[in-house]
């Protein structure tokens, strides 16, 4: 899987869970904060969909590790962190 | 003595049916025999005041037992054939005898070798009393063992009372059930004990001995309208069925009183400690009750719900007491209040925190199974590194349906009806949700 398929997984899954067309959604969507175009139960959700999709597509990951929690910066910011995080879970 | 009252009502009405049991109605005059076989049967090999376990389901035999370990001024420790722990209980409970049937009504009868010298049965054999002890089930820990008076609970019934023809639903070792094998013995009413708890096998049943009165649960309640059991066996003998024990969620109410708008539908409120109290609902889809009665009284502390009785225990006998110095219990039950009524929201134990807000079970359950396609929805917490604790939904479906498109459906009818983090985030689609073997949610 290459940025771009993981970017379009997550903008899909993004739209699904939010289910509003109006909402314009592309990689530099927020996830995290004031900005987030989900709220923290949206971003949680968001994960589980995730997961579950790409398991779907056999890829068995655990998005939200100590790993991910802790580090200084959050794989979770936007449309863009999260896909590179996936690409670089996949390995 | 103790039951003259009782026997007295027995030998007055001695023709009328008293138990259906196998397939079998028996009289009171039947039981009346066994009462005087049984009653002989301890005088010569139990003594008076012991600790008296029996193991059974409700027939002549055990029915007929119980009242001759009252006579005999014994405490009675009921049993099961659900109990599966009951050589902790035994000793939990200092059991000195233990009578053991099995499914045919034969019986063992076993000497156990303790001495019961547990302060609070030398304070019941002081009063010359007879007692009974019956397990809380408590959220966690240990089954508490808790010992009444039987006393208080039989001069409660020496008031005649009309009865109804009645289901004994609820297991031979608890409280309720006892509170109502005593109510209508003692009004000479008449019991039915089905074979087979299952929907369709009471549905049966009470078609075949035209059953008034099932006390039931709210999950046994929503079996009875998934199995569709009443389009195959006429349930309209059926005047009243009570629930107790677990929330009723509002979807299965207004089900059931749309369906059946000629059955009453009548919430029970007991506690193992304190006994069974009256309540009146608002309205018959109302989930707002009153709680009470004359002999207790009720205080809402921090949204729980606080009880003082005239009747409660003496105590239990492997804990220590659980009222305060001024004599209060605190239920666990979460409650809100309007007026003098209560609803209750459901067990402190059950509920389930997102993130520091809380989620009660039965609330997002009853919203799921009002959707489309959705029969039956078991809801629990699970753990997430996020929030802490997520909320997550097990579901039976009427008809297949993929999970994706099922999520969805479920997020946008919950949107407006429940705040996002009620809304389950996962989402599982299983055959059968966890009923206990007393038809209470196992939510996990």
């Amino acid at each position: 899987m290459d940025k771009n398929e993981a970017i379009k997984i997550v903008i899909k899954a993004v739209k699904e869970y939010i289910d509003d067309e109006s909402v314009e959604i592309n990689e530099s969507a927020i996830l995290l904060g004031n900005d987030a175009v989900v709220d923290s139960i949206g971003l949680v959700n968001l994960i589980v969909d995730l997961e579950s999709e790409l398991a779907e597509k056999d890829i068995e990951i655990t998005l939200t590790s100590e790993d991910a929690m802790s580090r200084r910066k959050s794989p979770f910011r936007s449309v863009e962190t999260l896909s590179e995080y996936i690409i670089e879970l996949i390995g | 003595m103790h039951i003259d009252f009782i026997k007295d009502r027995f030998k007055e009405s001695k023709n009328q049916e008293a138990i259906i049991w196998n397939n079998t109605v028996y009289d009171y005059n039947f039981l009346l025999s066994r009462y005087d076989f049984w009653l002989k049967f301890l005088q010569e090999n139990v003594k008076t005041g012991s600790v008296v376990a029996v193991r059974a389901d409700y027939n002549p035999d055990s029915i007929s037992l119980m009242l001759a370990l009252i006579e005999n001024e014994n405490i009675f420790v009921p049993f099961s054939f659900a109990n599966k722990d009951i050589d902790e209980k035994l000793e939990s409970a200092q059991v000195e005898y233990y009578i053991k049937f099995d499914k045919n009504g034969k019986f063992d009868f076993i000497k156990i070798g303790i001495i019961a010298n547990h302060e609070l049965i030398l304070e019941l054999r002081k009063r010359k009393n007879p007692g009974v002890i019956v397990f809380s089930s408590g959220s966690t820990g240990k089954p508490k063992a808790a010992l009444h008076d039987y006393t208080y609970l039989l001069n409660k019934f020496k008031i005649k009372r009309e009865t109804l023809r009645t289901i004994t639903f609820l297991l031979f070792d608890h409280w309720g059930g006892i509170n109502t094998l005593l109510y209508i013995l003692s009004n000479t009413g008449v019991i039915g004990v089905p074979s087979i708890r299952s929907a369709e096998e009471v549905c049966e049943f009470i078609e075949k001995y035209k059953i008034e009165l099932l006390p039931t649960t709210p999950t046994f309640i929503n079996l009875i309208l998934i199995s569709k059991a009443y389009l195959k066996f006429d349930i309209s003998s059926l005047k009243v069925m009570s629930y107790g024990t677990e929330m009723m969620p509002e979807s299965t109410l207004k089900a059931f009183n749309k369906l059946f708008p000629d059955i009453t539908l009548k919430q029970t409120y007991g506690l193992t400690e304190l006994g069974v109290m009256r309540t009146k609902s608002e309205s018959n889809d109302s989930l707002w009750v009153k709680v009470g009665g004359e002999d207790y009284k009720t205080k809402v502390v921090d949204n729980i719900l606080y009880i003082k009785a005239k009747t409660s225990i003496l105590g239990y006998l492997n804990a220590s007491s659980p009222f305060d110095e001024e004599g209060w219990y605190n239920t666990g039950d979460k409650v809100e209040q309007k007026g003098e009524y209560l609803r209750f929201l459901g067990r402190e134990s059950d509920i389930i925190n997102v993130g520091g807000q809380k989620v009660f079970p039965a609330e997002v359950e009853s919203v799921l199974m009002q959707i489309d396609n959705i029969n039956e929805a078991s809801v629990y917490g699970t753990t997430n590194p996020i929030m802490g604790n997520v909320v997550a939904a097990k579901l039976i479906l009427e008809k297949e349906e993929p999970l994706n498109k099922l999520k969805n459906k479920i997020r946008k009818y919950c949107k407006d009806k429940l705040e996002s983090f009620k809304i389950p985030v996962h989402i599982e689609i299983v055959r059968e949700t966890n009923v206990s073997d007393r038809f209470k949610k196992v939510r996990n």
